[in-house]
């Protein structure tokens, strides 16, 4: 595992899980791959923080879980956004791009 | 929010499926990342070694995925009870006896201030109590304590001039004979003004209750019972209601019961019956107290009006007072008597809890009884926090485990904390228990052959939520050092096993040996104050007060309430003395108007013709009537003269024999 790998941000994650699930259901597993390989492997969830914070925001009803059966044909538990995590998810996203541009903004004018 | 409410309801209730979801979720991952592993070239076993490295501690992730839920907390804390209670399950002895010092200390704690409780603090069971306040007199010139008692006369007065109460009573402490004949059975009894009941708010329980018109001069004589009397006497019976009670030889008709829980004003006493003021004529006779403008009885509450507050009241007492006073003004007073009393001045003081004569005098006591058994309860805590950490230490290994396996510190504090609360909270279930018999023991302590003193000491919120507090707090004083101790474990020491717990050893000893010098302290505090209540002790058994109080008996009887005649009175006084001395295994008897140090006493003023007589107060002197066997009964030795004999008969020269001291009245 030669990967560079890079510790997230206090609060990113969030962003990172709500952003993953958006487009379909996901189980855990799936969405730590899906991070990990459209990241170019840079990003890396640990499995101590995922599953907690997958369970955080099932309690602040911005996803939703179901069982269901994966792709190899065994039962897990898939995640998706709600409406109210859409709406966060947007909000999440344009406050992180605004901040994204500013720190870039600043590192390019030093 | 519902979404949250409803996870953590079902993290707590389905605690088995949602641990199961868990457990599959996880492991669905796990075996994934050893698939993709295994793809990319790994052996089955080094996959799954690798794929186990990445996870880092299973349990650990559980533990966080339970805190993430949410309920964690209830989830955990029956979680730590369970298993706590396995712990204590499994070192019985130690257990046992944490649980009795436990119980001994919080029992004595619980029985002590469910007397203070009981005395002082609880308000009376009536409509509105903070409403009530109770009237005294004060002179207005004279710096001395207000004093509650009224004569008759007055009670009339107040009741027909004031203005500032809703409503308001007088009653009277008395006793009644119930027999009808032979030998006495006394009862608890209270002379009411006719809206004592409705001023205070006590509903009847059957029958009516007092009414104004019951409480008119000249009145027939109706009787209201006791809720308690009317069970143990009259078995509930709805028939008694109308019968008839005997009252010192009187009979009175039975017109109500009052309230359950309802147990009179005074708090030390409970009634058994009550009757109208107006009925102390029928048992007087002709100069009853009810005309006697020297016979302060009767005492008085109001129930202030909602709108008035204390400080008014006062104010528009001091405004009355005059007028109050110089209408009961006793016709027989000499003229500086008189100025005297028309200069008196009424006053008013919350009495939501009712009066007792009690607090005053066990008021003190009681909060040192309280002070020296919290001392014990530290005492009992300091030893078992000794015990705690005896235990930590043995279990030193089993914590290092669970540390290992991914508990938090404080995870671990906390199991250690609920064993010490489940011990404490054990200690305070069976320590009611004690205190029951406690609150027995100081009552009857408390109580004198002449006086019980009766007090409702049923548990109330109050003592409870007290015995609770003293519980956790107990529980976490003993339980803080030592889980904090023995949760600090090295977990690369306490793997290698002895030899850590060696080296740990020498640390360790530090808080063992805070804990021992406390105790020590505690107990030196402690064993001085013993010290000096045994010799207070000591002193008090050994007083020579006068008399041999060993074995000797007091025998009561009122010829008065048994109908016999005045002029023969002394003659059957005598028989009966003469009867008792014939009984074998009587020594000695004597008879006394005053029985010594029972509290009831009779004074008045003499004059001696002689040039440095004593004038003004010490001019007062106690007086007893006495027989002649009375001296020798009582073992009081006689310093100078003779004590009387059968020449002192009522035909004869009085004689006062010298007790003791150089003018004969002094002691």
């Amino acid at each position: 595992m030669a990967d560079r790998r890079i510790d997230l941000p206090q609060g990113t994650l969030d962003l990172l899980i709500l952003r993953t699930v958006a487009l379909e259901p996901l189980h855990g597993w799936a969405i730590s791959e899906r991070i990990h390989q459209i990241s170019s492997k840079v990003l890396f969830v640990q499995q101590g923080s995922l599953y907690p914070a997958l369970h955080r925001l099932e309690r602040k009803d911005w996803i939703t879980a179901r069982w269901g059966v994966s792709e190899n044909n065994r039962r897990a538990k898939f995640y998706e956004l709600t409406r109210l995590g859409r709406k966060q998810l947007e909000l999440q996203e344009s406050t992180w791009r605004t901040l994204a541009a500013a720190v870039a903004q600043i590192l390019e004018a030093t | 929010m519902l979404n949250d409410l409803r996870l953590r309801l079902r993290a707590l209730f389905r605690r088995k499926a949602v641990e199961v979801e868990m457990d599959e979720e996880l492991r669905f991952h796990f075996e994934n990342q050893v698939a993709k592993l295994m793809r990319s070239g790994w052996t089955p076993a080094e996959a799954q070694r690798r794929a186990r490295l990445e996870f880092g501690g299973m349990e650990q992730i559980k533990e966080e995925y339970r805190e993430a839920r949410g309920v964690s907390f209830i989830g955990t804390f029956v979680q730590d009870i369970r298993f706590g209670l396995r712990i204590l399950g499994r070192t019985p002895v130690i257990t046992c006896v944490a649980v009795v010092s436990l119980a001994l200390g919080i029992g004595a704690h619980t029985a002590i201030f469910s007397l203070i409780d009981t005395v002082m603090l609880r308000l009376l069971p009536v409509q509105k109590p903070e409403e009530l306040v109770l009237l005294a007199r004060t002179h207005a010139l004279l710096e001395s304590d207000p004093t509650p008692s009224f004569t008759n006369a007055l009670w009339e007065e107040v009741r027909d001039h004031q203005d500032v109460f809703s409503g308001v009573f007088s009653w009277s402490d008395s006793k009644f004979d119930l027999s009808r004949g032979g030998a006495v059975r006394q009862a608890n009894g209270i002379f009411t003004s006719g809206n004592y009941f409705r001023t205070l708010g006590v509903p009847p329980a059957a029958g009516r209750l007092m009414a104004a018109a019951d409480d008119q001069p000249g009145c027939p004589g109706v009787a209201v019972l006791s809720y308690g009397f009317w069970q143990d006497h009259f078995g509930a019976a709805e028939g008694a209601v109308g019968g008839t009670i005997s009252l010192d030889h009187h009979i009175f008709q039975i017109v109500g019961v009052s309230a359950p829980g309802f147990y009179g004003v005074e708090i030390g006493q409970n009634f058994d019956v009550a009757v109208p003021v107006c009925a102390a004529a029928i048992f007087d006779g002709k100069e009853s107290r009810l005309e006697h403008r020297s016979w302060w009885w009767l005492r008085i509450i109001g129930r202030r009006k909602p709108a008035i507050s204390v400080e008014q009241i006062n104010a528009r007492l001091g405004v009355i007072s005059p007028e109050v006073f110089a209408g009961a003004l006793p016709p027989d007073w000499d003229p500086q008597g008189k100025k005297d009393f028309v200069k008196l001045r009424l006053v008013s003081s919350p009495a939501a809890t009712g009066t007792s004569y009690l607090r005053r005098r066990f008021g003190e006591p009681l909060h040192i009884l309280m002070a020296v058994v919290g001392l014990v309860l530290l005492i009992a805590c300091a030893n078992i926090a000794s015990l705690m950490l005896a235990r930590g230490a043995a279990r030193n290994k089993e914590i290092a485990v669970r540390k290992a396996l991914g508990a938090t510190r404080a995870r671990l504090i906390r199991q250690l904390l609920t064993e010490c609360i489940l011990l404490s909270s054990a200690g305070a279930v069976l320590g009611i228990l004690f205190a029951r018999w406690g609150n027995a023991l100081l009552v009857h302590y408390i109580s004198t052959g002449r006086n019980p003193v009766f007090l409702d000491l049923s548990l109330d919120g109050r003592v409870l939520a007290f015995t609770a507090s003293v519980a956790v707090l107990t529980g976490t004083l003993f339980g803080v050092l030592p889980a904090l101790r023995s949760t600090k474990v090295s977990l690369s020491a306490a793997m290698k096993g002895q030899q850590a717990e060696e080296s740990e050893r020498r640390v360790r000893f530090r808080p063992g040996r805070c804990i021992v010098a406390f105790q020590v302290a505690l107990s030196l505090v402690l064993l001085v104050t013993a010290g000096l209540f045994l010799r207070s002790f000591v002193k008090l058994v050994t007083l020579d007060i006068g008399f041999d109080r060993n074995n000797v008996l007091v025998v009561n009887a009122n010829l008065k309430t048994a109908k016999v005649p005045r002029e023969r009175r002394l003659a059957v006084y005598q028989d009966i003395e003469n009867r008792l001395r014939a009984l074998s295994g009587v020594v000695a008897a004597g008879r006394s108007v005053m029985t010594p140090i029972s509290g009831y006493e009779w004074n008045d003023r003499i004059h001696v013709d002689s040039p440095n007589a004593p004038t003004g107060e010490a001019s007062l002197c106690y007086f007893n009537y006495v027989s002649p066997g009375y001296f020798g009964t009582m073992r009081s030795p006689i310093l100078t003269g003779r004590g009387f004999d059968a020449r002192d008969t009522s035909t004869a020269t009085s004689v006062a024999p010298p007790t003791a001291g150089n003018f004969f009245c002094h002691h």
